[in-house]
C-alpha cells in the first residue's frame, strides 16, 4: 500500500511537471519561419540603393485618465543610401519636412514657417540615433533603416508567430506577429521577389490603454530624383530657430 | 408703446444680455479648462528603438513648468492659426472643435526665464537676433524650439 502511494505521488509529480510547460509555451514561442522571413525582409531593405515610400499612418495618445485619442497622417519619404533623405509628414496636427544632405539636418515646420538646422553624422542610421538621443525628434519610419542592419533589435523578440497569408494593397503578404518587452508588433511582408513591409501595427504594452500605431506602405523602388530633393532652401519669410536640445 | 414700457423692456434686455454674457464666459473658460488634457503616453512608432532613447518620450510633460499659467489665456481663433498651429505635444488647447474666442480676465503671470510654454501670449512680434527668430511679447522673450511634432517656446533673457 505504501509502495502504491509512493508510485502515485511520483507519477502525479511527473505528469504535472510535464503539462505545466505546455501552457506557458505559446507565449514564449519563436516560430523559425517568422524569424527567417523577417530576416529576409531586413536583408532586402538593406540591399536597396534608393527608394520612395508613402506611409498612411494612425497613432494614439493616451490621456491621463486612460482615454485614447487617435491621429492620422501621411508620411512621404525619399531615401538614397547611405546619406540622403527627405521626408514630408502631413498629419492632422502638424506638417513637417525633414532634410538630410549628408552634412546637415534641417527640420521645417511648414505652417509656422520655422526651421532649425543642425550638423548631422554621415549616415541615415547615425542620424536617427542622434535625433533620438540628443533632440526630441523621432525620425519617421526609422525601422526601414534599422531592420536587417546592426541597429536592428531582433534579439529583443520573445515571441514570433506566423499568422497566415493576408492581402494588403492588392498584394499577398505573410502576416507575422511578434512580442518584445513593452511592445507587441505585427508586420505584413510581401510574398515573392520583393519582401517589403506593406503594413505594420505596433501595440505599446507598457501602458494599460495599449495605444496603437498603424502604418500601411506603398513603395516605389525606382524613384527619379536629383540632389536638389535633399537640399533645404528656406521658404520665403521662414524664421530660423533651434531644435529642442535634450542635452541643454 | 409708452416711454415707461420701452424703458422697462430695455432694462430687461440689458439684464438678460449681462446674464447671457456671464454664462458665455463661464462656459468658455470651463471648456478651456477641460480642453487642457495631459497626455500620459503615446503609441510607439518604431520597433528597433535606439537603446539610449527614451522610448515613451514624454519630455514635454516634465518640462511643463509653467504651462498652467497659460490656462486662461484664451488666444482667439485666428491668432491660433497664425501663430501656433502645432497643437501637438502634451496638451490639447481649447477643446476639439470649439472656438474659445472670448478672453477671460485672468491675470497673466510673469514668465520665468528657463520655463517652457506651448502657446504665446497675445501681442508678440517676431524679432531676428544673430540670425535666429525670437518672439518678443511685451518685455518677455521667447525662443521657439522645434520638436518632431510640436513647437514649444522657451522663455529666455533678451538676446544680445
Amino acid at each position: 500500500m505504501r509502495h502504491l502511494t509512493r508510485v502515485l505521488t511520483v507519477g502525479s509529480i511527473v505528469l504535472i511537471s510535464m503539462t505545466a510547460p505546455v501552457r506557458g509555451q505559446h507565449s514564449a514561442q519563436i516560430e523559425p519561419e517568422a524569424v527567417s522571413v523577417l530576416t529576409e525582409m531586413g536583408r532586402y531593405l538593406r540591399s536597396l540603393k534608393a527608394f520612395q515610400v508613402e506611409a498612411v499612418t494612425t497613432r494614439e495618445d493616451v490621456l491621463e485618465d486612460g482615454q485614447k485619442v487617435q491621429f492620422a497622417g501621411v508620411t512621404r519619404m525619399l531615401a538614397r543610401m547611405p546619406d540622403r533623405l527627405h521626408i514630408a509628414v502631413d498629419s492632422d496636427r502638424h506638417h513637417r519636412e525633414f532634410f538630410y544632405d549628408g552634412t546637415n539636418f534641417t527640420l521645417l515646420a511648414t505652417r509656422t514657417n520655422l526651421y532649425a538646422t543642425v550638423p548631422a553624422p554621415p549616415t541615415i542610421g547615425a542620424l536617427a540615433d542622434t535625433l533620438d538621443d540628443r533632440y526630441a525628434v523621432d525620425l519617421p519610419l526609422q525601422d526601414l533603416f534599422r531592420w536587417g542592419g546592426p541597429q536592428s533589435t531582433h534579439d529583443a523578440v520573445t515571441s514570433a508567430m506566423v499568422i497566415g497569408p493576408s492581402e494588403i494593397g492588392g498584394v499577398t503578404c505573410g502576416h507575422y506577429a511578434f512580442r518584445q518587452d513593452g511592445l507587441d508588433w505585427q508586420v505584413w511582408i510581401q510574398m515573392g521577389d520583393y519582401p517589403l513591409p506593406r503594413k505594420v501595427v505596433l501595440t505599446t504594452t507598457n501602458d494599460e490603454a495599449r495605444p496603437q500605431y498603424v502604418a500601411t506602405f506603398t513603395w516605389n523602388l525606382a524613384p527619379s530624383f536629383n540632389d536638389a530633393a535633399f537640399t533645404f532652401v528656406p521658404p520665403k519669410g521662414a524664421g530660423r530657430v533651434v531644435l529642442s536640445d535634450l542635452k541643454k | 408703446m409708452t416711454t415707461q414700457m420701452t424703458m422697462a423692456i430695455t432694462r430687461i434686455l440689458r439684464v438678460a444680455l449681462a446674464l447671457f454674457l456671464m454664462l458665455a464666459i463661464t462656459e468658455v473658460s470651463a471648456l478651456a479648462q477641460r480642453g487642457r488634457a495631459n497626455v500620459r503616453s503615446s503609441s510607439r512608432s518604431s520597433v528597433n528603438t535606439h537603446a539610449a532613447s527614451n522610448v515613451n518620450r514624454n519630455t514635454n510633460v516634465n518640462r511643463n513648468v509653467n504651462v498652467n499659467q497659460n490656462v486662461n489665456r484664451n488666444i482667439d481663433v485666428d491668432r491660433d492659426i497664425d501663430v501656433d498651429v502645432d497643437y501637438d505635444g502634451c496638451c490639447y488647447r481649447g477643446g476639439w472643435g470649439t472656438a474659445a474666442a472670448v478672453a477671460t480676465t485672468a491675470a497673466v503671470t510673469a514668465a520665468v526665464v528657463g520655463s517652457m510654454v506651448y502657446s504665446l501670449p497675445p501681442s508678440c512680434t517676431v524679432v531676428m537676433v544673430n540670425g535666429l527668430s525670437y518672439q518678443q511679447c511685451g518685455n518677455v522673450w521667447y525662443q521657439p524650439q522645434l520638436t518632431g511634432s510640436s513647437t514649444t517656446y522657451l522663455v529666455v533673457n533678451p538676446p544680445q
